[in-house]
């Protein structure tokens, strides 16, 4: 079974910026969770430093309440997944597997036989003899993949472990890792850019902006309710329209004076509504948007405009859609129409609805 | 121990021993030259310039080398263009040969040199022209041109390592926007492959200004490094070889930071690696002929007085004389060196003199490699600039500062009651100690490159892998850094070696007893001795070059194109 990691009010600096600033994040035995954001938003340091190789200016690391802040990293149990894999390319595949085993005492037989046992488990026993730099991309991600686990560590540490590899292969390794991981019981931290791959094996994440901890929750939850723009924004795509609330939030329902007119949303924060006046943004999934002449007739917010681009994608068709704007200017949104009988063509007139409930209204700007 | 503090260990215990075996005895020659009975003095140093004998020979050494620099620069560029320009059956066999001149200290060359240019000479006999000496007439000449003949291949593995750094696409933009051949080489490849040229042609003028045994051999003594050998004498009681020294010294670390200063900055310039592969143009026939034509000329020239030397220890005493070719062949110098204690006893001394000096490189090597490339401390360039300074200070100082170093600790009272402390500290009864460290300290820079070279191109990631997956800092360096820079650490290893066995200036310092005469020393002391001395030496001469020329072609099958970054300061 897996261990729980705690990480308290932890800081890393690198000269005098804060790559993990004050983060302090409770991960469950056993669970697998995400540490989501853009490049340089400090989530690879914050992983490095749970597997040791970098020592914050403050700040504590647990692993089952264990204090393991200042424990060196070969000692922390935490096998790691780099994102070059780091096979080691003087080594056959079975040796690499081998050694963390070797680390740990284990007989020569006993090693070979359980390498073996963990190359199977990964789908790569025929490739034992071989070589890293003989592999393909995948087949290398699956022996670093093999050498972590055989192991058997404490945690799992993933740092983006399928960046290298093409999107068929990056599906099919996901739900790979996350079989892996259960089949263990294995408690795993995992980083990624990808939101996509969050979101399809996370128990929970956290979406990390400028070394602070945005969100944490469940996928569901931080897709469904973002508490700010940025994650809306980053978890998938969506519209953002920026303005002022009109009244008051009543009954979790407010109007919102927005750049494309009069909308009404929902509030669905944790903390205080925002209040009158308040400037706020207004987020519309493209996918909630929906092109007027389907079932669904218009209750709720109501657009109009032409449509400037269509990007084909197969099972659903892209628009974006220009709409006049309250001042004059233009504004863009983005609408998903799914199985379209036929393509809108550019210049078409579209209004576009979307549930009150699916139009969130949160605090600040981007 | 964790990681940072294991390389702070090797960092230290190498800046440590640089310190005291590198600086300390440099200092010591500086101290002597400036501080005379407790006081601060100018007066040597004035001296110095002063007679008009050691001006002269300042100016001179400073000829020689100049002249040495430009002459080798001539085949090294010549050379390091035609075979990065041009494919052509044999171009793997004839750089190969354009680099076994290396395989011979110059100074042995004079042996072989003499035959072809003495009065009774080969070149006379075959012009048909009287007993002119033509070494005896120009002596300055003759040490400009065995050296330049024996140092080009330093400049040449520089010079080619430089334009292979060179992106092609920079040639090929001048190219599209109309620059011919030769314009496109001067005004663009030139400019850019600069920096490694200067590097290889700093390590070339620094040691052609104070080479000590070519001169040596060939009767010039009015240059520095002479002088400062015949000064040695007096190393005990004057402060004036002291001063002498200094001037040498910096002389030669002035060349050395106005090569970094200059061209230190703008190395990034050439941190645009090539982008697209180069690909030398595939020549056959007439065209192939004339591309390898330099590389045959410059061989045969250079290869002259190997030839010189290998016939000399076949031919029977007296019988070279106003004749091509010896008259009479003769295998008994070999015979006779092998029964000769001398030549036996060198070899087992150079074996062991090297061998040690490079184990203790190989151990101190890698550790400073370590700590240079993966601290972050802010020392590391302070380890870093020592650890390559050995390259600046030339062979003579040291061995003057090793001898001076020596004297002080052999008078010590506790030295001098122990057995063990005095075989260790005198040079007189024993210079294993003093040699070892001469050898190792000025051959630590090329290890020290190897193995830092090796470890750039090695991630850190495998290390923090090994470390992941529960491996002691010392563990993962054992079994993951190592093995993966072992071709590095070996060429390093074989071209310090080679170093060690061909090194002239401090082997014939620092050995005083002929039981302690490493190999280059013996050929010296040899080669004066009247009779069969100089067909003895060339014998030993010819098995130093056997076997050296063995080494190196290991080292190169090693480490191919690679091996010219180990010449870079």
């Amino acid at each position: 079974m897996g261990a729980s990691v705690r990480i308290e009010k932890l800081t890393k600096r690198f000269d005098r910026l804060a790559a993990v600033n004050d983060v302090t994040l409770d991960v469950a035995a056993g669970e697998i969770f995400f540490l989501l954001g853009p490049s340089g938003c400090g989530k690879t340091t914050l992983l490095r430093c749970l597997a040791g190789f970098y020592t914050p200016e403050s700040g504590r690391i647990f692993m089952s309440g264990e204090d393991i802040t200042h424990v060196p990293p070969e000692r922390r149990d935490a096998s790691m997944v780099f994102q070059s894999y780091a096979l080691w390319p003087h080594m056959t595949v079975c040796r690499n597997v081998e050694f963390g085993l070797a680390m740990r005492k284990v007989p020569a037989r006993e090693r070979t036989r359980l390498a073996l046992d963990a190359l199977r488990r990964v789908r790569m026993e025929d490739y034992a003899g071989r070589r890293p730099a003989q592999l393909s991309g995948g087949q290398q991600q699956r022996v670093a993949l093999a050498r972590a686990l055989v192991v058997e560590p404490r945690c799992l540490l993933l740092d983006e472990p399928l960046s290298n590899l093409d999107a068929k292969l990056r599906l099919e390794m996901r739900l790979e890792i996350r079989r892996l991981c259960r089949a263990a019981g294995l408690t795993a931290l995992y980083v990624t850019h990808d939101q996509k791959e969050a979101m399809s094996i996370a128990d929970r994440l956290a979406v990390m902006r400028d070394g602070v901890l945005e969100q944490v929750g469940t996928p569901q939850d931080v897709y469904r309710r973002p508490v700010n723009p940025f994650v809306a924004g980053f978890m998938g795509e969506t519209n953002l329209l920026p303005g002022r609330l009109t009244a008051a939030v009543n009954d979790g329902v407010a109007q919102v004076d927005t750049v494309a007119g009069q909308l009404t949303g929902v509030w669905s924060g944790s903390g205080a509504p925002p209040a009158t006046r308040a400037a706020v943004t207004l987020s519309i999934r493209p996918e909630c948007l929906r092109l007027a002449g389907e079932r669904d007739p218009a209750v709720g917010n109501r657009l109009s405009g032409r449509v400037e681009e269509t990007v084909f994608l197969g099972e659903t068709v892209q628009y974006r859609v220009r709409i006049h704007g309250v001042n004059g200017d233009p504004v863009h949104v983005r609408v998903l129409e799914s199985n379209p009988e036929r393509l809108r063509s550019v210049g078409d007139p579209v209004t576009l609805s979307a549930r009150h409930g699916e139009s969130l209204i949160l605090l600040g700007s981007d | 121990m964790n990681r940072k503090m294991s390389i702070g260990v090797f960092g230290w215990l190498g800046m440590v021993w640089l310190l005291l075996m590198f600086v300390l005895p440099v200092a010591w020659v500086v101290r002597g030259g400036f501080f005379v009975e407790g006081r601060f003095t100018i007066r040597y140093l004035l001296y110095v310039f002063r007679n008009p004998i050691y001006y002269e020979g300042l100016r001179n050494s400073l000829g020689i080398a100049i002249g040495t620099t430009l002459t080798a620069m001539v085949p090294a560029l010549t050379l390091a263009w035609v075979a990065h320009r041009f494919e052509f059956r044999g171009k793997r066999v004839l750089t190969a040969l354009a680099l076994m001149p290396m395989v011979l200290p110059p100074f042995v060359g004079v042996i072989g040199f003499q035959q072809m240019l003495g009065a009774y000479g080969v070149l006379n006999t075959l012009m048909g022209w009287g007993a002119i000496d033509w070494l005896g007439q120009g002596r300055v000449w003759g040490v400009i041109l065995l050296q330049a003949l024996g140092l080009y291949p330093i400049l040449y593995l520089n010079a080619a390592a430089a334009l292979a750094n060179v992106d092609p696409a920079m040639e090929e933009a001048a190219a599209n926007l109309g620059a011919g051949g030769w314009r496109r080489f001067r005004n663009i490849t030139l400019p850019l492959m600069a920096p490694g040229l200067f590097a290889g042609g700093t390590i070339v003028f620094i040691w052609s200004f104070t080479e000590l045994g070519t001169p040596l051999m060939l009767n010039y003594t009015r240059c520095v490094s002479v002088q400062i050998y015949d000064a040695l004498m007096d190393i005990g009681s004057s402060p004036f070889p002291y001063a002498l020294v200094s001037v040498t010294l910096a002389a030669s670390l002035f060349l050395y930071a106005m090569g970094k200063w200059r061209f230190g900055r703008h190395a990034h310039a050439m941190q645009s690696k090539a982008g697209t592969g180069h690909a030398p143009r595939y020549v056959t026939g007439g065209a192939a002929a004339l591309a390898a034509l330099p590389f045959v000329l410059v061989s045969l020239i250079a290869l002259l007085p190997h030839l010189g030397v290998i016939l000399t220890s076949f031919s029977r005493a007296g019988s070279w004389y106003g004749t091509v070719l010896p008259a009479e062949w003769t295998s008994e110098h070999y015979q006779h060196a092998l029964g000769h204690s001398m030549t036996l006893g060198a070899i087992r001394n150079s074996l062991l003199f090297s061998s040690l000096a490079v184990l203790l490189n190989l151990v101190l090597g890698v550790g400073m490699a370590f700590a240079i490339v993966r601290s972050r401390s802010r020392w590391r360039h302070s380890l870093d600039v020592l650890a390559m300074l050995p390259l600046a200070v030339p062979g003579l100082i040291m061995a003057f500062g090793y001898l001076a170093l020596s004297a002080y600790l052999a008078n010590l009272g506790w030295v001098k009651e122990s057995t063990l402390w005095s075989s260790i500290f005198d040079i007189r009864i024993n210079p294993t100690f003093f040699l070892v460290t001469a050898y190792a300290v000025r051959r630590l820079p090329y290890m020290i490159r190897a193995a830092v070279a090796g470890l750039q191109q090695t991630a850190e990631v495998y290390e923090e892998a090994a470390a992941n997956l529960g491996a002691r800092p010392l563990t993962a360096a054992r079994r993951i850094v190592l093995p993966l820079i072992s071709a590095n650490l070996i060429a390093g290893a074989v071209l310090a070696f080679s170093f060690c066995m061909l090194e002239v200036s401090d082997s014939l310092m620092l050995a005083q007893r002929a039981d302690y005469y490493p190999i280059t020393k013996a050929i010296y002391e040899l080669s004066q001795m009247i009779g069969t001395g100089r067909f003895l030496a060339s014998a030993l001469g010819v098995w130093a070059m056997v076997f050296l020329a063995a080494t190196l072609v290991g080292a190169t099958l090693l480490l191919g194109k690679r091996l010219g970054a180990l010449f870079r300061v």
